[in-house]
């Protein structure tokens, strides 16, 4: 069917609809009062007359006629052989009181109709009550709402009520719903004490687990340490190449604590709008001192505290620093006095660490800094076993010559490599639900899916070269002398590993001013000075 | 309540009285629309006909609290979906203000027409045969277009009277009167309405 005649079709349908209605509505009893839109006023008369009632010729039943007598138009309705008229499109017994015009009397005639005497028992009780009243004694005049210009203006002024209504509901109902409100609720997500890992499901980072040993204890008894004189530590940034468990490490830290977390990424606190980002901050603090002792989690701190004052784009920029300013603000807690009643400690990642804000990094804020840098061999032997546990392993696999193989990699990659390992083996044995044997080959081709950086990672020398900003590669090999914190100096050729990451080739006997020998340099040594 | 009602015998007629006047109201709305969006075409903005409101089918304009439930429920008021006009799409020969004041008046100056049309139909039909269905229908159809056609240009925001007036009005009081908002003008109709009431009345 075409659009065409479907509308046609619609229109015709309606309208008989309405027809239907309007004719059914003036069949009805007692119905039809404001049906005809006859305007006019009632005939004149006189007091002396006898009451007269127009009665059809026809039977008792509901019947409809109208009588046009002149310019005046009678229409009436008999309903159960009580008879109720339409004067002049207004619903009463029609009684005519005194001599009926003789216009009148002949348009009755014409019809077949006579007129009777009115007994007084159907003038009083079995008209229709509701009409009683629209006749009055004088009989002068009829109910005034006939008046069509009256309809009109009421629905005119109801209409206009009922619009304000729709304005004024409509704009509150966009305040409650509020996407401006709840823009301004953080987006950070509560894990509970239970969904938590702990140290155990982290393979390797000795070090790092033991110093956050300390914040751990922290949070477990803030008022005790406090009450020690401890200056409770308040912020942690863990720094890394992805991939290398500083989310992880978060998790574990309240999950050790067996205080809630909550998490959430800097990204989500960067909107278009200027000061949004600065009370989902705000929003998110409030949230986590609730509930403190509590760890907040912030992952990839560097979307949002990269140094001020750099960058040209000065809108989105505004909206940057107002909301490092107000983390700033956070992080100082000056707002919640600390060891009182909970203890929030701050944690966040980043594998940025150069660019970020120096005041993010001043004691008090983001004071404790630790290197989740790729696990050493003894590491990766703990990850690669963490994540073949529960798998069965074939009788030709070796975890720590595995851990030897995989030089450099993260703990990411790593997962990677058991991952593909324990699909190929999966698919070897029959797909899904069967069980997989993983043997060496399949742990062989996982670690060709995964890049290397470099086959000798474990043989350099372990110097971390602690860079301010993004190291490149260097074109040609590199030979340098480092000035080391401890005031060593040591000399060697630079291993480009990623862009925070460097190590030290040094030639075997390089060391000079009696530091202490390359190979048993096990632990990083932080570098002030890197001098090509 | 409801029993009551019946046996006064008047529910029922009410009902029926009802469904008509929704039924007019409707088609009534149709028009209305419809009568925009033609407008709309007319001066070379095609944003309504692409989204398909270029058409008297009542389906496409409808809305469901304001054609539907409202009216049904007894409230003899109602509104559909609002055309969507782009003013800047007009033809090159049709100032921003003057199109914009077509399209608004559009609405309404379709619903006098059907009001006039109807009412004239009625007249002659109701000498005919007086008090019979059809005339009592068309006689509604007057009532309600006139009263849409009425209501809508009252020179109050959201209404096509606002955009009327807004056209009408010289630049500087245009924009003034556009910052009025609702409540300024609904404000503003209410003294003048007293005014010219006061006036009169003396």
């Amino acid at each position: 069917m075409s659009p065409r005649a479907r509308t046609a079709l619609i229109w015709v349908a309606l309208l008989l609809l309405a027809l239907a209605a309007v004719s059914l509505g003036m069949r009805a009893p007692g119905g039809g009062g404001r049906q005809g839109a006859v305007a006019g006023r009632a005939p004149a008369h006189d007091q002396t007359a006898d009451l007269y009632d127009a009665v059809p010729a026809v039977g008792p039943e509901v019947l409809l006629f109208s009588l046009n007598a002149g310019d005046v138009i009678y229409t009436g309705i008999r309903a159960d052989g009580d008879v109720v008229a339409w004067l002049q499109g207004e619903a009463m017994p029609l009684r005519v009181e005194g001599p009926v015009p003789s216009d009148l009397l002949q348009a009755i005639q014409d019809r077949g109709l006579v007129l009777q005497p009115l007994p007084a028992a159907i003038d009083d009780g079995a008209d229709d009550g509701a009409y009683d009243g629209a006749y009055d004694a004088d009989g002068a005049e009829l109910v005034p709402a006939d008046d069509p210009l009256v309809d009109l203006l009421a629905i005119v002024l109801v209409a206009a009520v009922l619009l304000i209504g729709l304005v004024v509901w409509r704009r509150r109902q966009v305040k409650a719903q509020g996407g401006i409100m709840e823009m301004r609720k953080s987006t950070a997500r509560r894990l509970e004490t239970a969904s938590q890992l702990r140290f155990d499901d982290i393979g390797g980072a000795v070090e790092v687990k033991e110093r956050l040993a300390d914040v751990i204890a922290c949070l477990r008894d803030p008022e005790g340490w406090a009450k020690a004189g401890v200056r409770l530590p308040r912020g942690v940034l863990l720094e890394g190449p992805p991939g290398c468990g500083k989310t992880m490490m978060a998790r574990a830290v309240a999950g050790e604590a067996g205080v809630p977390v909550f998490v959430l990424s800097a990204s989500e606190l960067v909107e278009m709008f200027v000061g949004v980002g600065a009370s989902r901050v705000r929003d998110m603090f409030e949230q986590a001192r609730a509930a403190a002792p509590a760890v907040l989690f912030i992952d990839e701190l560097d979307a949002i505290g990269r140094r001020r004052g750099a960058g040209v784009m000065s809108a989105a920029h505004d909206e940057r620093e107002q909301t490092l300013n107000q983390l700033l603000v956070g992080l100082d807690g000056v707002d919640a006095p600390q060891g009182k009643r909970g203890h929030l400690v701050v944690m966040a990642a980043t594998n940025r660490a150069d660019i970020l804000d120096p005041a993010l990094l001043r004691p008090g804020r983001f004071d404790i800094k630790l290197r989740m840098g790729p696990p050493d061999a003894s590491g990766r032997a703990a990850v690669l076993r963490l994540h073949t546990k529960g798998r069965v392993m074939g009788q030709d696999v070796q975890i720590e010559a595995l851990a030897e193989q995989t030089a450099g990699l993260s703990g990411a990659e790593l997962e990677l490599i058991c991952a593909e390992a324990t699909l190929r083996a999966a698919r070897r044995a029959g797909g899904p639900g069967s069980t997989a044997v993983v043997g060496a080959a399949d742990l062989a081709h996982g670690l060709a899916q995964v890049r290397r950086p470099t086959a000798d990672f474990d043989v350099l020398d372990a110097v971390l070269i602690e860079s301010q900003g993004q190291i490149a590669r260097p074109p040609v090999p590199l030979e340098v002398v480092l000035d080391l914190l401890d005031g060593t100096e040591r000399r060697g050729q630079l291993v480009w590993i990623d862009a925070s990451w460097v190590k030290l080739r040094a030639p075997v006997g390089a060391v000079t001013d009696g530091a202490p020998a390359a190979g048993g340099a096990t632990e990083p040594v932080e570098a002030a000075i890197l001098v090509p | 309540m409801i029993a009551l009602l019946w046996s006064q015998g008047g529910f029922s007629a009410w009902i029926l009285d009802r469904f008509a006047l929704w039924v007019v109201l409707i088609l009534s709305l149709t028009v209305h629309e419809w009568a925009h969006a033609a407008e709309a075409r007319r001066l070379g903005d095609p944003t309504a006909e692409a989204q398909g409101r270029l058409s008297l089918d009542p389906l496409v304009h409808l809305d469901a609290v304001g054609t539907v439930l409202l009216p049904f429920l007894g409230v003899p008021f109602g509104w559909a979906k609002p055309v969507p006009v782009e003013p800047l799409r007009f033809r090159r020969d049709v100032s921003l203000r003057w199109g914009l004041l077509r399209t608004a008046a559009a609405g309404p100056l379709s619903n006098l027409a059907v009001a006039a049309l109807t009412g004239g139909l009625w007249w002659a039909l109701d000498r005919l045969s007086p008090g019979a269905p059809l005339p009592t229908l068309l006689a509604r159809f007057a009532q309600v277009n006139l009263a849409l056609a009425l209501f809508n240009l009252l020179p109050i925001p959201p209404l096509d009277g606002s955009r009327v007036v807004a056209g009408l009005l010289p630049e500087p009081w245009a924009s003034r009167y556009a910052r009025l908002g609702t409540v300024g003008t609904v404000v503003g109709v209410v003294i003048v309405s007293f005014v010219i009431g006061a006036l009169r009345s003396d």
